[in-house]
């Protein structure tokens, strides 16, 4: 089945995205801090995120990125091209932490989408994103 | 006349560190990461393209390696290390981050990052201590010296306490 591609005429200011509910856990945390090759171990190593201050072992940026990116595409269609991704975290994920990803459309000029994605833990703001795409006319 | 080290003032604007990645664009890093992350987009299981998300991964060092041991040549943002050290700030953290893409990596792509320092700021002092913000920008391209992403990291190195 070929997948559906979302074009500029079907997209408008204020909409929002369904949210998306994940259950984090160490491997969903481990596994992506591996595939990009992220060593560092507030990411797999629980013990020493105690010591770090930390609730555990935390998701890193590029993973966090990927959840954006996957939350933006699964929407739109596999067709749409991120062109920018700006981030602002206030606080760490952690495994058992019930993520929800939210977003809204802000922007639109031409076939040029700007939007808002946040990540949150029981209704706390963790990260927050702003992301511009390009879909078909 | 600016207060900031010699080395510091001489880097702003340059690219002073230029990192060649280790490993190559392979289909089996993009199908873990996207597995991670339950991304189930076509382009990345089929067609060859690696997610906008894996930008940075590809220069990240192995952990160790025959030629030179657990050692890297470079450490991942080996400048930021290199200008927290110089300007004596011992803890850092991450105030803002921005990625920009380019054309996209594709399966056998090798990736060439280039740091370079923006700007620092004035000493300041905030609730975590006395430092300054620094931004580091890593250009990253392809064999053919396509830009594929450039990543935008911004710091806020600092002491505890007042200075």
């Amino acid at each position: 089945m070929t997948p559906k591609n979302l074009s500029a005429s079907e997209i408008n200011i204020g909409d929002k995205l369904p949210a998306l509910q994940v259950k984090m856990t160490a491997q969903k945390i481990i596994s992506a801090a591996a595939a990009t090759r992220d060593w560092q171990p507030i990411h797999h190593d629980h013990a020493i995120a105690i010591k770090s201050g930390l609730r555990g072992i935390i998701l890193n940026t590029p993973s966090q990125a990927g959840w954006i990116s996957k939350y933006i595409t699964d929407w739109t269609g596999p067709q749409a091209q991120i062109k920018r991704l700006a981030f602002k975290m206030k606080d760490s994920i952690c495994p058992d932490d019930e993520m929800t990803i939210s977003g809204e459309v802000t922007g639109k000029n031409d076939t040029e989408i700007t939007a808002t994605v946040t990540l949150s833990v029981s209704e706390n703001l963790k990260t927050h994103a702003e992301i511009r795409f390009i879909v078909a006319n | 006349m600016s207060d900031l080290p010699q080395q510091i003032q001489e880097w702003i604007g340059k690219v002073v560190v230029i990192d060649d990645a280790e490993v190559a664009v392979d289909q089996s890093q993009i199908e873990n990461f996207c597995s991670a992350v339950e991304d189930g987009n076509p382009l990345y299981w089929n067609d060859g393209i690696s997610p906008p998300g894996m930008l940075s991964a590809y220069n990240r060092p192995h952990t160790w390696t025959p030629s030179r041991g657990d050692q890297p040549i470079n450490r991942p943002l080996e400048l930021h290390f290199r200008v927290k050290d110089l300007l004596g700030l011992p803890r850092g953290i991450v105030a803002e981050q921005v990625y920009e893409f380019g054309v996209p990596l594709r399966i056998g792509d090798r990736v060439r990052a280039e740091q370079s320092l923006r700007e620092v700021s004035d000493i300041k002092t905030n609730k975590l201590g006395t430092g300054r913000n620094w931004t580091i920008d890593v250009t990253y391209k392809n064999q053919r010296n396509e830009i594929v992403g450039v990543e935008s990291v911004s710091f806020f190195g600092y002491q505890r306490g007042t200075a």
